[in-house]
């Protein structure tokens, strides 16, 4: 570990990062926000540019520090696990400095679901009097953590993998991502484009269904990263049902592996309709669509809403995007409840900006205890586990099922934590299920027309945490957690500054 | 004409006997100065050397060659043999081991590096070993012309209709023609008075697989259909057999000991049962259903473990059992002792090369019975002793039987009154020693 390696890329990375302060500036001026300063400068606008130039100069220093070199695999995970912690400390500054936030630990919170395109927030309610360019900047959190995690999943873990680290191997489970170009770099640049451009159409689309620019842009930025950050209280709720479908299909893109976007633009629709993972992911949701459906028909729905809210509420989960077009925890029956509970684990696709544990390993995991099956009735069977043609190695298989089982490990601890702290069991069971698989509203006291503020104040902490995890698939965070890291001779040299 | 062989193991001295015996010079090079003094006993010239060496082909002349065969067991010594061969302008045949280079039994893929046919040992005779199982009362099965024609070898069981009665007395399908008995290891020319009794092999001519089937029908069983085969080994034959019968729908059970080969067969195979298990465990049998196979063939590289499983399968009552061999010579010993087929991959392979040096004029001829009888395909020439003679005045009814007749495409099962025409092919069944009189015929 050569900890200066790691501060020097952690440097450049702020630094395209401080970028993303000029955005909301945009928003500042057009909506004119008070208090305006100089008679034209809106001073939500100073701050953004401080925070840009404060980003900058932390940049140079850490560029000063360290040295950007090529890094080694452990070195590359403590980077992506460091930066996701560094960017959302720094993206939670404005919060505190517009006085959105009092409260440090909301702040972190907010910044942190922004980060991992969770979509849980802890904002008051209604979400309407707070200044636009903070709500924008929220939502492009939220697309800047989609375009980290395409980076996380093709460029770094594909690397990784390669090398032959199996503990990370659980982050490319099979075909999964599959290299576009034989350079990472190239295929990461690719898949940023077509995640740029599924952006575009979908403002374009939001524009022709009458939406404002700025809702537009808002919503396509936490639509195709699977966040689910919206400027309204009622979320997605407070648009006519075209909207709804507009985005029930965006986010059913958003759920795929990227680099079937990439063959379909290709024009392989073949290879695109055969890949096993995506065939699992569309029943799946075709699945919980028709059972939703029913559901909903039972209670007294009508057809074409039944369909549309159902598929909805279903995508909402299974791609953890976390919009809510109903309060399904107190509309809708218990079944429906605890069907999207069982959702928040599932995810979408890997390769996708989906959290959860992802269809692919789902699929692995189902497919594994069929094998178990067989060689439990016949020991001297010998098998294998498959994805379409491929067959899936031992080793694979055996990240899968760890991952599988950390997952839920993580995820039963921090529901008891939850529940230790004094939310009830429903509340602390959905709360934790929904920020470690990056989905956003929980049911209960977290539930879609609530907000995290229900939870007692460092339980968020706890919860920020998870997302954390969540996002960066367990074992690149837990990384951070090996003490052997600190202590290397590198980390105390920086530190003691005795160079 | 002169004919060069590099490698000469079972492939090398079935090729050099063959071609010799057609009267062209054969060159026989092997690194091995064992495998020299083995090949002395030949007729032919021995050089010691590596056959892939430039210097080497060079002092033997290779400019004069027409044909160059490389038969060594190391792809990579044939193909750069083979390379070299074709810029001196001949004509050239490799053999290509294990499945990594190729995936058909023959391969013209190599053509562009100088290999005009690339032949696979394992791949030849898993397609015959799988064609066999597919035809429930068949133990052996050869099809000529593109599948016109197919001789099938099968043997006559205790329930079966046509045993005890006298062939005149059978109503064979059309389009069928009983070719040889073989009685307790003697091979008859069948007459209309003979009796067929149980366990005589028949082997018989069928005009393409729709009147095959016919046949099958009248001497098989009430269960026509093959459903569940076992094999053992999953060697590169093994596997290969295993996926062409699961393809076509057999329920196939693949037992090998090696947790490695068992674990390599699984990922190739998608729909047979890979069992990790040793064959000679009764316990392993029963369990995994021997009781139940209409069809078992074992196929790992040792003769003795497969003839031990083969005779145990036997034993357990599987009707059809197959075992591959590795020595040419051991072939008609072992079908002796009561297993049905013996596949040689390297008789099959030396037979299959032969058939593309045409030039060569190789007689095409098809060993059957462990080499007892071979049919013979002859084509009848302008000045061919036959031309214009009917079947029954020729001299060749007293040397062989005449199966079929292929005239213009079309296949004739002949009486005895059908006149032998310029431009005939015909499939003659022949004992062994018989064989020089008829080729002299045409």
């Amino acid at each position: 570990m050569r900890w200066k390696v790691v501060i020097g890329n952690l440097g450049s990375i702020l630094r395209l990062f401080g970028l993303a302060f000029f955005v909301p500036i945009i928003p500042a001026f057009a909506f004119s926000e008070d208090p305006i300063v100089f008679g034209f400068l809106p001073f939500n606008a100073i701050i953004f540019l401080f925070m840009a130039s404060w980003t900058f100069s932390l940049s140079f220093l850490f560029e000063a520090v360290g040295k950007i070199d090529d890094f080694r695999n452990e070195e590359a995970i403590v980077i992506v696990s460091f930066s996701w912690l560094l960017l959302a400390f720094i993206s939670s500054i404005p919060f505190l400095l517009m006085g959105v936030f009092v409260s440090p630990v909301n702040a972190f919170f907010e910044a942190m679901s922004g980060m991992t395109t969770t979509g849980a927030t802890v904002l008051s309610y209604p979400l309407e009097v707070h200044p636009k360019s903070i709500m924008l900047w929220r939502g492009l959190l939220q697309w800047i953590g989609g375009m980290g995690v395409i980076v996380l999943s093709v460029a770094i873990l594909t690397q990784l993998s390669r090398g032959g680290l199996t503990l990370l191997e659980s982050e490319a489970p099979g075909p999964s991502i599959t290299r576009l170009k034989p350079k990472i770099k190239e295929t990461a640049k690719i898949l940023w484009y077509i995640y740029g451009l599924l952006s575009f159409s979908l403002i374009m689309l939001l524009l022709g269904a009458g939406l404002t620019p700025y809702n537009a842009v808002y919503h396509a930025f936490t639509t195709l990263s699977t966040g689910g950050f919206s400027p309204h209280t009622n979320s997605i709720g407070v648009y006519p049902p075209i909207v709804h479908w507009i985005i029930i299909f965006f986010m059913i893109a958003a759920g795929m592996n990227f680099s079937l976007h990439f063959q379909f633009f290709k024009g392989n629709i073949k290879t695109v309709f055969k890949n096993p993972e995506l065939r699992f992911y569309l029943t799946v949701i075709a699945g919980g669509t028709s059972l939703t459906f029913i559901m909903l028909i039972l209670t007294g729905a009508t057809p074409t809403d039944a369909i549309r809210d159902g598929m909805f509420q279903i995508l909402t989960v299974i791609t953890t995007t976390g919009y809510a077009t109903v309060d399904f925890y107190n509309d809708w029956p218990e079944f429906g409840r605890m069907l999207l509970l069982v959702l928040m684990f599932v995810g979408g696709s890997a390769g996708s900006t989906a959290g959860g544990m992802k269809i692919v390993r789902i699929t692995l995991i189902l497919k594994m205890i069929k094998r178990k099956f067989k060689e439990f009735v016949n020991p001297r069977r010998v098998t294998v586990v498959r994805m379409g043609d491929n067959v899936i190695t031992e080793g694979m298989l055996n990240s899968v099922a760890m991952f599988f089982s950390a997952y839920l490990l993580i995820f039963v601890l921090g529901a008891l934590i939850m529940v230790a702290i004094g939310m009830d069991m429903v509340s602390g069971i959905s709360a934790a299920a929904t920020t470690i698989g990056n989905v956003g509203p929980g049911l209960g006291m977290v539930g879609p027309a609530e907000n995290f503020r229900a939870v007692p104040h460092y339980g968020r902490l706890v919860l920020a945490l998870l997302m954390w995890i969540g996002r960066l698939e367990i074992f690149t965070a837990i990384v951070l957690f090996n003490p052997s890291l600190y202590k290397e001779r590198g980390l105390r040299r920086i530190f003691s500054f005795r160079r | 004409m002169k004919v060069l062989i590099i490698g000469a193991g079972e492939v090398g001295f079935e090729l050099s006997e063959s071609i010799r015996r057609k009267g062209h010079d054969v060159i026989l090079v092997d690194k091995k100065r064992k495998a020299c003094e083995d090949a002395s006993v030949l007729d032919v010239k021995v050089v010691h050397g590596n056959g892939a060496r430039p210097e080497l082909l060079e002092s033997i002349d290779i400019k004069s060659a027409r044909y160059f065969f490389a038969v060594t067991d190391d792809n990579e010594t044939n193909l750069v043999a083979c390379s070299i061969a074709k810029s001196t302008g001949c004509k050239t045949i490799a053999r290509i081991n294990g499945l990594e280079y190729i995936q058909s039994p023959v391969s013209k893929r190599f053509s562009q590096i100088g290999v005009d046919f690339a032949v696979s040992p394992e791949l030849i005779i898993a397609k015959k070993i799988s064609n066999i199982i597919n035809v429930p009362p068949a133990i052996d099965r050869n099809l000529f012309m593109g599948g016109k024609v197919n001789v099938l070898e099968f043997k006559v069981l205790k329930k079966s209709k046509i045993a005890g009665k006298k062939i005149k007395d059978i109503r064979f399908p059309s389009n069928v023609n009983l070719g040889a008995i073989i009685r307790e290891n003697r091979v008859l020319v069948p007459h209309g008075n003979d009796k067929l009794l149980e366990d005589d092999e028949l082997a018989v001519v069928t005009c393409g697989n729709k009147s095959e089937k016919k046949m099958v029908k009248m001497v098989g069983r009430k269960k026509n259909q093959v459903n569940n085969v076992m094999i053992v080994g999953a060697t590169d034959i093994g596997i290969n057999v295993s996926k062409r019968l699961s393809d076509s729908g057999v329920s196939v059970t693949l037992i090998d000991n090696s947790t490695k080969k068992a674990r390599k067969a699984a990922e190739m195979l998608r729909n047979v049962r890979v069992i990790k298990g040793d064959a000679r465990d009764k316990k392993v049998l029963i369990e995994e259903g021997i009781l139940r196979m209409d069809a078992f063939a074992s196929t790992t590289n040792s003769e003795e473990f497969n003839v031990l499983v083969s005779l145990l399968a036997k034993i357990y009552g599987v009707e059809k059992t197959i075992t591959t061999v590795k020595e040419v010579g051991l072939k008609s010993l072992i079908e002796t002792v009561g297993i049905d087929f013996a596949a040689s991959p390297e008789l099959d392979t030396a037979n299959t090369m032969l058939r593309f040096a045409k030039e060569l004029n190789p007689l095409q001829a098809t060993p059957i019975h462990g080499g007892d009888i071979y049919i013979l395909e002859m084509d009848v020439k302008k000045n061919s002793k036959v031309i214009g003679q009917s079947l029954n005045e020729s001299e060749l009814s007293k040397q062989g039987m005449v199966g079929a007749i292929i005239r213009g495409g079309r296949t004739i099962i002949p009486h005895g009154n059908e006149v032998f025409k310029n431009g005939d092919k015909v499939i003659i069944f022949v004992l062994k020693e018989k064989i020089t009189e008829v080729e002299e015929l045409f």
